[in-house]
């Protein structure tokens, strides 16, 4: 999974985090280091569809939290993900 | 806020912009990491641009560069090859003497100038009423018309010459071509017949005469072609142009769009001091000529020796223009092809400027004539002079203003947009701008 939107949705469906923990945990549970311009054009496209948001203070580190419709589309692509993995695992020669 | 974050949209800096530095500071980039946030900046300006307006100025630029393109009139090369020979009694160098005399007469601005006012051809007739002769002649050497002598082994007895024209239609050039060629060979026959003619005197010796013109031949291998398709305009490079300046004028007006005050009030200032520069700055003028020589030592003489040249430069400032010209505005440069060398005078008075050419040559012709003397050289050849001057110093009638107040286009929209740029930094506020 490298797409950078379900990436950042990941990251987020366990609590709220800002970009830098993002940037790590992204890392961890995923081994892919998302540059910070991949990171951020994420993040602008998911708050602009309104799966996430920001929460805070207005601090300079600024944490993002998942919203209702961006946790119902991570559902949805993940159910996807595994029918297509369910698949291929059929299909692929043991 | 980091350096970085302005190559995105404002309304990204804006929104993103504090928050985004945070984080570089937090993972600073490598440079992949530069190149990779760059490309993200890219994405995020046409992400967040108006696809329309967008749309819009590439079709206007594409619709003006196809109008350019197909409006600009094609231009058709003709060209033919001549070769200059010598018989077994001739001395390479005295070849080479001959060739670029008749090349000289042919380039002359006699002899260019004949060629564009002949019924018939009638060449650069809007140009000619527009601009002086002299600029004419330039822009004919300069863009269209190319002579050009093939290169042969050193010590060759024979080579070969090359004209070409670019004309307006195909006929044209071709007539061009082949009065060139025509008049090439006119002088080389006028050669041989003055040679003669100075044998019969006992002017000359048989030895010296066969060296010289009578012992040449000059024939046309390739007669002027008659081109079929043109060679100009590149009209797939024009509409990529119209393509790009259609991209840059979609920048141009979104940044204009915002701050249209700023940048209107910084093209009125640009302006203003424009016409207060040409009004007050006062014009110089150029006045040029062109020797030619037979000896390439003569060229190296005048370009290599700075203490010569200094001397015949403050001779002429002193003898023709005290106080109008200063000898570092009198340019002494070795030309090429025909070898030879380009004196170029810029004075405030255009008189002047052709007095201090007239007394440069003078200057030159002297001290080369002293030098020759001085060495035993002829200061004459058996045929041909040693040094010619080709262009007489000419009488500068447009000014030639300094370069960067012109063109008056660029001028305006840079300054306009540096004054325009200047002021929106000063009045930049923090209102944030929604993404939209």
């Amino acid at each position: 999974m490298t797409d950078p939107t379900l990436l950042v949705l990941t990251s987020l469906a366990d609590g709220d985090k800002h970009g830098y923990a993002m940037m790590l945990d992204i890392e961890q549970f995923a081994g892919t280091k998302l540059g910070a311009g991949s990171l951020y054009g994420a993040i602008t496209r998911l708050e602009k569809c309104g799966w996430i948001r920001p929460v805070g203070t207005g601090e300079r580190r600024q944490p993002y939290a998942i919203t209702g419709a961006g946790r119902a589309y991570l559902e949805r692509e993940v159910a996807d993900l595994g029918r297509l993995a369910r698949t291929v695992a059929e299909r692929l020669p043991a | 806020m980091n350096w970085i974050t302005f190559l995105y949209p404002r309304a990204w800096r804006e929104r993103y912009g504090e928050e985004f530095s945070a984080l570089l500071e937090d993972a600073p980039p490598g440079w992949t990491g530069v190149v990779e946030i760059a490309w993200e900046a890219l994405k995020m300006h046409f992400e967040l641009m108006n696809r329309r307006a967008f749309a819009g100025c590439v079709v206007a630029g594409l619709a003006v560069a196809a109008f350019v393109a197909y409006r600009t009139p094609d231009k058709f090369a003709s060209s033919a090859v001549l070769r200059l020979s010598g018989s077994a009694d001739v001395d390479p160098e005295a070849l080479t003497s001959e060739g670029a005399k008749l090349l000289r007469e042919l380039l002359s601005r006699t002899s260019l100038s004949n060629l564009m006012q002949k019924p018939g051809l009638d060449l650069y007739k809007t140009e000619r009423q527009r601009m002086p002769l002299e600029d004419v002649i330039q822009k004919m050497k300069d863009e269209d018309l190319r002579v050009s002598v093939l290169p042969e082994k050193p010590g060759s007895k024979e080579f070969a010459i090359h004209i070409a024209y670019n004309g307006p239609d195909p006929k044209r050039a071709q007539d061009v071509v082949e009065t060139l060629v025509r008049r090439l060979i006119d002088e080389h026959q006028n050669s041989q017949h003055m040679t003669a003619l100075r044998l019969a005197r006992q002017e000359l010796t048989d030895a010296d005469a066969k060296t010289a013109a009578l012992g040449t031949r000059l024939e046309v291998l390739d007669p002027a072609s008659h081109p079929k398709t043109g060679i100009s305009p590149n009209r797939p490079a024009i509409i990529l142009a119209g393509l790009f300046a259609g991209i840059v004028a979609f920048f141009v007006v979104s940044g204009v769009r915002r701050h249209v005050w700023a940048t209107v009030a910084g093209a009125v200032a640009s302006f203003a001091t424009w016409v207060l520069v040409v009004l007050y700055l006062p014009h110089q003028y150029v006045s040029t000529s062109l020797l030619q020589t037979d000896s390439s030592a003569t060229v190296q003489s005048f370009v290599t020796n700075r203490e010569l040249l200094a001397i015949i430069r403050d001779a002429a400032v002193t003898q023709a223009a005290p106080g109008s010209v200063k000898p570092g505005d009198i340019r002494v440069e070795a030309t090429p092809e025909p070898r030879g060398l380009r004196i170029a005078v810029r004075s405030y008075d255009r008189f002047a400027a052709q007095r201090a050419n007239q007394t440069t040559i003078s200057g030159l012709v002297e001290h080369e004539a002293r030098r020759r003397m001085a060495q035993g050289l002829p200061v004459r050849g058996p045929v041909t002079p040693w040094v010619e001057v080709v262009d007489p110093p000419s009488l500068p009638v447009r000014p030639d203003t300094p370069t960067f107040v012109l063109p008056l286009p660029w001028w305006i929209v840079l300054a306009g947009f540096a004054l325009g740029a200047g002021t929106v930094a000063r009045l930049r506020h923090n209102r944030p701008v929604p993404i939209t």
